[in-house]
């Protein structure tokens, strides 16, 4: 254990730029930006007070609009992160440096596999947190320029962080669960690839989708099963629609009924399917890394 | 307890091929316990090969085992007890030098961290330094207190000096042997400079083109070996003792014979015990000319 856990921080030191310096770079941008305009801005809002939701609601919606940047940037950001990860030893001449190590392959790649949903996942977390405080504090200082708006009590605010921090990392958590083969599919193809595995994870599917279409205009009388398979696996992990009216509060219901939808709405066999495909690429790719020396 | 049972690696029949081409040839040794053994050769002559199968990085034919295992199946078990150098710029660049020891000490279960940092001092290697900063010297270095502070049965050391000014390739060798070597450790050592490493070594192996052409402790090499300077009127004399090398230094003519007696050789001139760079040379020419 002690080991996995170094190995999965050695993967932070690595990728430290991307999942920690770039997000506080993001935030501290936009944070300027939106302190900028609070300050700046024309302090007359013409909205009628029917059309603004309750401040608890519109924090709600502030939290969960908070994740959803976090997690669409945690999704692309691992994206390339695993197109990268799994031959990086290689491109950085540091392979038998780490092969003098008493540590498998297979666990030096499980490492690099699980660093995605375990201290990156935390640190975007974390941001998006962030974010939700800083949303906080710019509701303050808007309802003290706007009477129309108002804010949370700061108890109130506190709770609603807690709760719907625990449905957003949730969230988050089953997103990249589910995208696993996805991320599985570019890391395998960067062992064999290296930095041409992000075209080819592409290019490969979309032939096959083409050769797939071309073979259904031609009358084949198959459909498109590939294609409607993929197309399913990008739709994403859950249907939000029932979510979203929720957190838009359109819908009854708070974080705890939010939480049960996520999970009753997943589709867990396609999940576990997803799960044993992208292991099952890990331990081929650990058995490749395992015959290879070369820097 | 017997030789093969004391060795810390012994090879059977050897073989890899790459493709079509085949780069060991079905070679045996066997290294024995608290030994420093040079592994010597040019390039192509199949050395690094032999030290990846030695080390599990590469599978082979024939038989191969390091303390008892083998090494392709349980490299990272091996792992715990051998330590290598392959290339001095294979540390990950992109760690400070604190955050490397820091990750190998939870890594490497015999690595100590203290006795690593102990090996730093006095050197330009700051923990806070990045390493893609450090020089290709204080790479080495570093690389060095890291593998020195592993508590290793048998360490690798493939060119560790490849690419080092003179100053670094000295310091090197000398806190490899004064503050690492006990009889309770191997060294396997493969250099282009075996001028620098000579005065070091117990045993040597000689490859060519895959296969071994010497394998013998440095102390009998006197015995099976000479280089006599051979004085201007006993050249042919000399001759027909059938040298395995000869060439024209200076202006002298000098010889290096095999198994020939010292009663037999002594009148012909100044005999001596051949350098190691001498015996490669001399043994890489009568194996190409075989």
């Amino acid at each position: 254990m002690r080991a996995m856990t170094a190995l999965i921080k050695r993967e932070y030191f690595e990728h430290r730029g991307a999942f920690l310096y770039a997000p506080s770079i993001l935030l501290a941008v936009v944070a300027v930006i939106v302190l900028f305009a609070i300050l700046t801005g024309d302090d007359t809002l013409d909205l009628p007070a029917t059309e603004i939701p309750s401040s608890g609601i519109l924090y709600q919606i502030a939290i969960g609009g908070s994740f959803l940047l976090w997690s669409a940037y945690l999704l692309i950001v691992l994206y390339f992160y695993y197109a990268d990860s799994f031959s990086a030893d290689r491109r950085n001449n540091a392979l038998l440096f780490w092969k003098s190590m008493p540590q498998s392959d297979l666990k030096v790649l499980a490492a690099k596999a699980l660093a995605g949903v375990t201290v990156f996942l935390w640190l975007i977390v974390l941001f998006a947190l962030l974010t939700a405080v800083f949303v906080y504090a710019a509701m303050l200082l808007i309802s003290a320029q706007h009477s129309i708006i108002g804010a949370p009590g700061l108890a109130d605010a506190v709770w609603s962080l807690v709760q719907m921090g625990v449905v957003g990392a949730v969230y988050l958590f089953l997103n990249l669960l589910w995208y696993a083969p996805l991320f599985a599919w570019v890391a395998g193809l960067s062992v064999l690839f290296r930095r041409w595995s992000i075209p080819l994870s592409l290019l490969i599917p979309g032939t096959v989708v083409m050769l797939e279409y071309l073979n259904s205009i031609r009358g084949s009388g198959h459909g498109r099963p590939i294609a409607d398979y993929l197309s399913r696996r990008f739709d994403g992990a859950t249907d939000e629609e029932d979510a979203v009216a929720i957190l838009i509060g359109r819908a009854d219901g708070g974080p705890i009924e939010l939480l049960w939808l996520i999970l009753r709405d997943m589709d867990w066999p396609q999940m576990a399917i997803g799960l044993i495909f992208a292991a099952v690429v890990v331990y081929l790719a650990s058995e490749y890394r395992r015959r290879r020396i070369d820097a | 307890m017997t030789s093969e049972a004391q060795a810390i690696a012994s090879a059977r029949g050897l073989t890899k091929r790459f493709g079509r081409k085949t780069v060991l040839r079905g070679i045996d040794f066997t290294i024995p316990s608290g030994r420093i053994y040079g592994l010597v050769g040019h390039n192509g002559a199949g050395k690094t090969t032999t030290l990846n199968a030695l080390l599990g990085l590469t599978d082979c034919e024939g038989q191969i085992e390091v303390l008892g295992i083998d090494p392709f199946k349980n490299r990272a078990r091996l792992m715990n007890d051998v330590a290598f150098v392959s290339d001095v710029a294979s540390l990950p660049r992109f760690l400070k030098v604190r955050e490397l020891l820091d990750l190998v000490a939870d890594i490497h279960p015999k690595f100590d961290r203290s006795r690593a940092v102990s090996f730093l001092e006095g050197t330009d290697v700051m923990p806070d330094l990045k390493i893609k900063t450090l020089s290709k010297g204080m790479i080495a270095q570093l690389h060095l207190a890291v593998v020195m502070a592993i508590d290793a049965r048998l360490l690798v050391l493939d060119e560790p000096t490849l690419g080092l000014d003179i100053l670094y390739r000295k310091r090197f060798y000398k806190r490899l042997i004064e503050d690492y070597m006990t009889e309770h450790r191997t060294l396997l050592i493969t250099t282009h400079q075996v001028d620098e490493i000579e005065s070091l070594l117990t045993d040597v192996m000689f490859m060519r083109e895959g296969r071994v052409i010497l394998d013998a402790p440095t102390e009998d090499i006197g015995h099976q070996f000479a280089q006599v300077i051979v004085a201007k009127d006993k050249t042919s004399e000399a001759e027909a003792l059938m040298p395995i090398y000869s060439e024209t230094r200076f202006g002298q003519t000098v010889m290096v014979f095999e198994n020939i007696p010292p009663d037999k050789l002594n009148p012909l001139g100044d005999v001596s015990t051949p350098s190691l760079s001498d015996l490669f040379v001399a043994l890489m020419q009568r194996e190409g000319e075989a």
